[in-house]
């Protein structure tokens, strides 16, 4: 009697008013996250499926990570990002010098109050661009990745909340170069998704070479959202829904991820929370309430490829991973 | 990054092509003991190139290489054997070329090649040898070979390799109902199906068509099955247990021959021209192949198997050498009476050497003095043996000169060939006509079934003797010889039938290995029994008592070959219901069945689906290719996505996308 009175409930009719609203709502934050794309594109040009993929990973409360070389964009992205969406911004330029210190703040002794004094370090901001993060040492790469994980920094004994939303953008040169401490497994999976920019193209480029200064367009961008928009579509994002059929076919990925020869090791529970996360964002971004496996297929490049070491030397799992998408039928 | 996907290609080719190149070293190994170096040392180099080719990048022979090496192969093949064609030939040339194919195994279609041919390599050792163990052995070489090709086949990077093996073990399963059907119900063609040509280098263990001494006695310690013979009536009494082989006439001094042309014939009633007694003995002869073309029954044949002829010594000659294991159902009767009045050519049995045995010539003069008729004379002359210091052993000195005098006055040790060739030389002297038969004696029941065992060791040299008025009659001088003058105690049994069971006491441990033995030779009968001559006759047979309640009590091939097409649809019927599952689709989401048929609809125009695609891609993608119908596919699309993956499916939307799924026409 209950279980009929359950299923009835949950495929009446009824349900529909509540479930419209929300795709209304969906509607409106999704053309402003639009706009934001379209800002942004302005400044980086020619890479908007790029910018899109942050903006997912942000409104699925999880950190980036742009791997590249040198001058093309990252750093410019995560302006652009901070600025679009209203969120404080802070920059911090990974050395091989760089002390944990740094980047959480110090306690300094005053004099006038005859105490010590708690200088926040550039971590406390809204958007963090840890920039170069495989330049440092391990000891002021875990003070980072602590707070990325936690939410809040421990300073001399006392806890001291971080702001939020919190978002860290962290850039990373390619491990083959000089100089770098590449990130173990287990810190890179604090990311939710790799991305990497690569060239413009053509004509993209050209627009980059004609145009004006990128920090001038910058300047004149104001943000899009209100931080608690911002909040809001997380809220959104999180409420995606996931139907069984699409958890079938994430457990069907995850679980050749595993029986797969071509990796080391498979998939992690967490990493596949991570992608479903991941193709929430994603497919609130695309108007919709609710994931499909297109979503899943987009986002999966992004967020599992730093976490899979292909058993070939000097293979990157990205083209391993295509095939393993290929091969994987939807249920 | 191309680099790495390069690399990734490579990796995955290296693991397919262990498994071929596993498979068919597997293969190429029974050939390798079988065929001479010359062909097969080339073939492992060639393989072993291939192998490092795959694992260090060695490069492969060019073209011009490639033809020299293909030349260089014909040329060891002829040189090894004289010949290209011929069974031994013919597959040292198969086994070289399809190394040979290794070099330029470029192309899916190149490994179709090699496979297919690694397949008809497995053929061919059944050629030599159809044991159980390269039965089970060359099932392994097949699964290898199976994997392989689905390895191959397969263009996938994330199925582990084990899951190939695993794949080709279920197929293999999957095949067996059809090749059972195929092995009991298709027609089998009475005798080979190809006559193969004969070369001469199959050498048999077994008797041969001459004897000399240290001929037999090099078969005592050899185990090996000669034959097996099951019995329909009671066995004959031990002493009677004597199955004929060659019966050789003819000695130079040193070895026993039968140097002429047979009168061979194929009608025999041993009733009318011999005295046959007592009720006969009928049995089942399966004899292993020995290269030659004798075929064994007791004394004395009272039929003639079909397909061979008998000759005037009653040496039962097959028109065929042995190549492979034969069956024949035999009648003999153990006692007889054999040309009781007269023998044609008398004179081949009193043919002695000029030079040799003057000794011996004398002795028998004296013996035969002594006594008044021939009868006699043959006791006389094994009274002699029994009572002169005779031993019987199984390593006698070598005799040089004149065997005969030398083994009658001198060493008097000596194996069963040398005492029947003394015995024949004395009665030959005395002017008894008196030949050697070669066979085989005794032999042993199966405790653990109802046949009997005949072994190499079993092999035995006897006389016979012809007197008037009686015939031949049976002599076997080894016999007289006392047992305390048999060196090995284990001979006693072997020589004197009476004594079975004699020397020394098994332990525990021999009884169990005996058992064993049996056990084992039990499962070989079988498998003879069942598989290797699973002839015509056979299958008359089975198949008969099989269907004889259905009515058919004699079936000919036209059914038998009705029985295999109803046999091979039932396994189809019931290997498609169990793909097919009907009542497995229940369970299915109604939705996805509906966008499935939607997807069928369309992949018969030719816009199949991914597998991996999402519904919305493919929508695109068909909406491109249809833009007629692009309306129908995004509405068909929108519904199944609502109804599968949205929060909020309906029973309304779902009948509104089966109703749009029925009412679509690309």
């Amino acid at each position: 009697m209950l279980l009929w009175a359950f299923r009835t409930l949950s495929t009446s009719q009824a349900w529909r008013p509540f479930v419209a609203t929300n795709i209304m709502q969906n509607n409106e934050l999704t053309k402003r996250l639009d706009a934001i794309v379209t800002h942004a594109s302005q400044v980086v040009l020619g890479k908007q499926h790029e910018i899109r993929l942050a903006l997912a990973c942000l409104l699925a409360r999880g950190h980036l990570l742009i791997e590249d070389l040198p001058g093309m964009g990252k750093t410019t992205l995560a302006h652009v990002l901070a600025q679009t969406l209203g969120l404080q911004y802070q920059r911090i330029q990974f050395t091989s010098d760089l002390l944990p210190a740094d980047i959480l703040g110090v306690s300094i002794f005053d004099k006038s109050e005859q105490g010590f004094h708690f200088h926040p370090g550039p971590i406390f901001a809204q958007l963090i661009l840890a920039d170069e993060v495989n330049r440092a040492t391990p000891k002021a790469q875990s003070a980072l990745l602590e707070a990325m994980e936690e939410g809040q920094v421990t300073i001399e004994g006392k806890t001291r909340p971080l702001p939020a939303p919190f978002f860290v953008i962290a850039t990373q040169n390619p491990t083959y170069q000089i100089g770098t401490f590449p990130l173990p497994e287990s810190q890179l999976d604090r990311f939710l998704m790799r991305i990497s920019l690569g060239y413009p193209d053509a004509s993209a480029e050209r627009a980059l070479l004609r145009g004006d200064d990128r920090r001038e367009i910058l300047k004149q961008h104001g943000a899009c959202i209100q931080p608690g928009q911002l909040i809001a579509l997380q809220q959104a994002a999180s409420k995606v829904h996931v139907a069984d059929a699409l958890l079938d076919y994430v457990q069907a990925l995850l679980d050749i991820s595993r029986r797969s020869p071509q990796f080391t090791h498979g998939l992690s529970p967490r990493a596949g929370l991570a992608l479903l996360r991941s193709a929430k964002a994603w497919a609130l971004m695309a108007g919709r309430d609710h994931a499909m496996p297109e979503d899943v297929q987009t986002v999966m490049p992004h967020v599992v490829s730093h976490r899979l070491q292909a058993v070939a030397e000097s293979s990157q799992g990205d083209q391993t991973l295509l095939t393993l998408l290929q091969d994987v039928a939807i249920p | 990054m191309n680099m790495s996907g390069f690399q990734q290609r490579v990796k995955q080719a290296k693991a397919e092509n262990l498994w071929l190149l596993a498979g068919l070293a597997l293969a190429f190994t029974p050939h390798f003991f079988r065929l001479p170096l010359l062909v097969m040392l080339p073939s492992i180099i060639l393989l072993c190139w291939r192998l490092l080719f795959e694992w260090r990048y060695l490069a492969l022979p060019p073209r011009t290489v490639r033809w020299l090496l293909t030349l260089v192969g014909i040329l060891a093949t002829w040189i090894a054997f004289g010949t290209l064609v011929g069974q031994q030939a013919g597959v040292g040339l198969l086994v070289i070329m399809l190394c040979l194919k290794l070099m330029e195994m470029n192309a899916q279609r190149d490994v179709g090649v090699v496979i297919g041919l690694g397949f008809f390599v497995v053929i061919t050792v059944f050629l030599f040898d159809q044991s159980i163990f390269m039965g089970f052995y060359m099932l392994l070489v097949v699964t290898l070979l199976v994997t392989a090709l689905i390895a191959f086949s397969r263009d996938q990077s994330v199925i582990p390799q084990w899951a190939n093996l695993q794949k080709a073990g279920a197929i293999l399963m999957q095949a067996l109902p059809l090749a059972l059907l195929l092995f009991f119900l298709f027609p089998r063609i009475p005798g080979p199906l190809w006559s193969l040509p004969a070369d001469g280098a199959g050498a048999g263990t077994g008797l041969s068509d001459s004897m000399s001494p240290g001929n037999i006695s090099q078969l005592s310690d050899n185990d090996s099955v000669a034959f097996r013979v099951q019995f329909d009536t009671p066995l004959p009494l031990p002493q009677k247990r004597y199955w004929r082989g060659p019966v050789l006439t003819q000695f130079d001094g040193r070895t026993w021959t039968n140097p002429y042309p047979q009168r061979l014939t194929t009608r025999l009633s041993i009733n009318a021209q011999n005295q046959a007694r007592g009720t006969p003995s009928l049995y089942t002869v399966t004899l292993e192949p020995h290269q030659q073309r004798w075929l064994f029954a007791l004394d004395l044949p009272a039929i003639i198997p079909p397909d061979s002829r008998l000759s005037d010594d009653y040496e039962i000659i097959a028109n065929q050498p042995v190549r492979q294991l034969v069956r024949y159902s035999m009648r003999s009767f153990t006692d007889y009476r054999l040309a009781k009045d007269d023998i044609p050519n008398i004179s081949l049995y009193l043919q002695l050497p000029e030079k040799s045995g003057i000794q011996a010539r004398q002795l028998a003069q004296q013996l035969r003095q002594k006594v008044t008729d021939n009868a006699a004379y043959v006791q006389t002359v094994l009274n002699y043996i029994a009572e002169q210091p005779f031993y019987y052993t199984r390593q006698p000195p070598l005799l040089f000169d004149d065997p005969v005098d030398a083994f009658l006055f001198d060493s008097r040790r000596g194996f069963c060939e040398h005492y029947a060739s003394a015995f024949v030389f004395l009665m030959r002297a005395a002017g008894v006509p008196a030949r050697v038969v070669t066979g085989y004696q005794g032999g042993e029941m199966n405790p653990q079934s109802d046949y009997f065992i005949v072994r190499q060791s079993d092999a035995h040299a006897w006389t016979e003797v012809w007197l008037r008025g009686e015939g031949w009659r049976r002599i076997d001088p080894t016999a007289v010889i006392p047992a305390e003058r048999i060196e090995n105690p284990q001979d006693l049994a072997r020589i004197l039938p009476e004594m079975t069971g004699a020397g020394t006491t098994p332990n525990w441990l021999k009884k169990v290995g005996r058992q064993l033995s049996f056990s084992w030779d039990r499962i070989n009968h079988t498998w003879n029994q069942w598989v290797v001559n699973y002839n015509t006759q056979r299958q008359q047979n089975f198949l008969s008592r099989m269907f004889a309640s259905a009515g058919f009590d004699n079936i000919d091939w036209q059914q038998m070959i009705s029985l295999l097409v109803a046999g091979m649809t039932l396994v189809m019927v019931v290997v498609a219901v169990y793909l097919l599952r009907p009542w497995h689709r229940r369970n299915q989401d109604p939705a996805q069945m509906a966008y499935e048929r939607f997807c069928q609809r369309l992949s018969q125009r030719g816009m199949q689906r991914q597998p991996a695609e999402g519904p919305l891609d493919f929508a695109q993608r068909a909406s491109q290719q249809y833009p007629q119908r692009a309306r129908d596919i995004n509405n068909i699309t929108v519904l199944y996505e609502r109804q599968r993956y949205t929060p909020y499916p309906t029973q309304r939307n779902l009948q509104q996308l089966q109703r749009a799924v029925r009412n679509f026409i690309v």
